[in-house]
């Protein structure tokens, strides 16, 4: 059962502000949410922090229930103990022409041909025009097309609103502590409206997220009523 | 018939102390009965040794419009005259809150009596703490009814700053004497006298009433989350 869960975070808490501040331990909360025995080539686990004014909400998608219990004891308030529903009616009523509201925080990147090497140098997407675009020209191949609106001159432009743009730098180590160098994500936070071409693809870009970094936090595509 | 008198404590700062020992001087987090008898007797000019049992038993409730915040403020003092040794000092206080309480009594002469007393008060009046002067509004109506269901009825007194962080609908706590046979949260806050020779504090038990009091606020954010509506309407 595919899941999708909210928890409130406290930010006064000290197991708070370790999960709202290192990515890496985030990481480690919510994927302990889940059964370790849980397949991670075939499933995914997706999560997005959001911040609204002093709320910060943490969003997870994940492949199977969950207990939120794990975060919320260390990060959240015992009366608010996070609230599960399941995922799949939303993603079975997908069908292609619907619009919705997004939200989505990404990392942007594109790959540089290098020579001699097999694989790319990995480079991010600076200006919010360049993540604009890359998020236009990404959106077909995950089943869905960003909106158009006419801008003051008349012209068409893509219905989103890039901010929240930022650097995330912290050590990556792994689990016998050895440092193993550092890592730098540039994020981005998507709104706009989008609709569907693609059912079944967009249905799979809701639940195995979208772009890089998806450990970090990345890639959780979210949707609400537009104008809701 | 019962009639209930109310004020509002919204003084800059507050402090109520009900545990408070030697060095450290907490503050709970709304009103102590204690400390509004205490501001009633001084309005009616009583001495610290005079008795005080008829206003100690008075039924009362406390509204938390504002929970305002904890202040702490550490003192330091030397006696330099003789060069004793230094004295450290942890006063505690609630800065911007803003409660409703209520004072219940079956004889309504005698609530008018303090009301005529808190309009020229023979002593300053303050709340809970000396340094915490009591605001110009203090004194509110008496009501007919009873301390709870008035205190229901009342409008909100919060700022318009705080009302904006609320939600559009909420709750605000109702805190009151337990009934005969209830079981609430025991207190040391009845004051048996004010004596400073040697005061003397009795027990009641606080019950938080289970409905409290509902208000609307339309300065309010709408707290619902569009993402999750999106899920669970689905």
């Amino acid at each position: 059962m595919t899941t999708f869960t909210r928890i409130l975070l406290n930010p006064q808490k000290r197991g708070g502000r370790k999960l709202l501040t290192n990515p890496q331990a985030m990481h480690a909360a919510v994927r302990s949410c889940f059964p370790s025995d849980l397949d991670d080539a075939s499933s995914r686990i997706l999560w997005r922090v959001d911040r609204n004014d002093h709320d910060h909400v943490l969003y997870i998608v994940g492949p199977v229930g969950i207990d939120p219990t794990v975060v919320v004891e260390q990060a959240g308030w015992p009366s608010r103990p996070g609230e599960s529903a399941d995922y799949r009616p939303l993603l079975d009523s997908l069908r292609v022409g619907h619009e919705r509201a997004f939200r989505l925080t990404a990392n942007p990147v594109r790959s540089l041909p290098a020579d001699g090497a097999k694989r790319g140098r990995v480079v991010p997407h600076v200006t919010p025009e360049q993540q604009t675009r890359w998020l236009v020209e990404k959106a077909p191949r995950h089943g869905f097309e960003i909106r158009t609106c006419a801008d003051e001159n008349g012209d068409e432009r893509p219905d989103l609103l890039v901010d929240r743009r930022s650097d995330m730098s912290f050590d990556h180590r792994d689990p016998h502590g050895e440092s193993r160098g550092r890592v730098t994500l540039r994020t981005a936070r998507f709104e706009g409206t989008l609709r569907v071409t693609d059912a079944d693809l967009f249905r799979e870009t809701l639940a195995r997220g979208l772009g890089r970094g998806k450990a970090y936090g990345c890639g959780l595509v979210t949707l609400a009523r537009i104008g809701g | 018939m019962s009639a209930t008198l109310l004020l509002l404590l919204k003084g800059p700062m507050q402090s109520w102390g009900h545990t408070s020992r030697y060095r450290d001087r907490t503050t709970a987090s709304y009103p102590t009965k204690s400390g509004v008898v205490g501001l009633l007797a001084a309005a009616e000019g009583r001495r610290r040794s005079a008795p005080i049992e008829d206003l100690a038993r008075l039924r009362f409730a406390v509204r938390v419009d504002q929970p305002g915040s904890l202040l702490h403020d550490y003192q330091t003092a030397q006696r330099w005259q003789t060069g004793g040794s230094t004295s450290l000092v942890s006063r505690y206080y609630l800065s911007d809150a803003v409660f409703l309480a209520a004072v219940e009594s079956p004889d309504r002469e005698l609530l008018d009596g303090i009301t005529q007393s808190l309009h020229s008060p023979r002593f300053p009046l303050f709340l809970g703490r000396r340094s915490c002067p009591a605001n110009a509004d203090l004194l509110q109506e008496v009501h007919d009814g009873d301390a709870v269901d008035v205190l229901r009825s009342e409008r909100w007194f919060a700022s318009e700053f705080h009302r904006r962080t609320r939600p559009q609908q909420l709750t605000l706590p109702i805190f009151r004497d337990a009934l005969p046979g209830e079981i609430g949260d025991p207190r040391q806050d009845v004051p048996l006298s004010f004596d400073q020779t040697h005061r003397r504090y009795g027990w009641r038990d606080v019950v938080q009433d289970a409905e409290g009091a509902t208000v609307e606020n339309p300065l309010g954010k709408r707290k619902a989350d569009p993402f999750f509506e999106e899920v669970i309407s689905a």
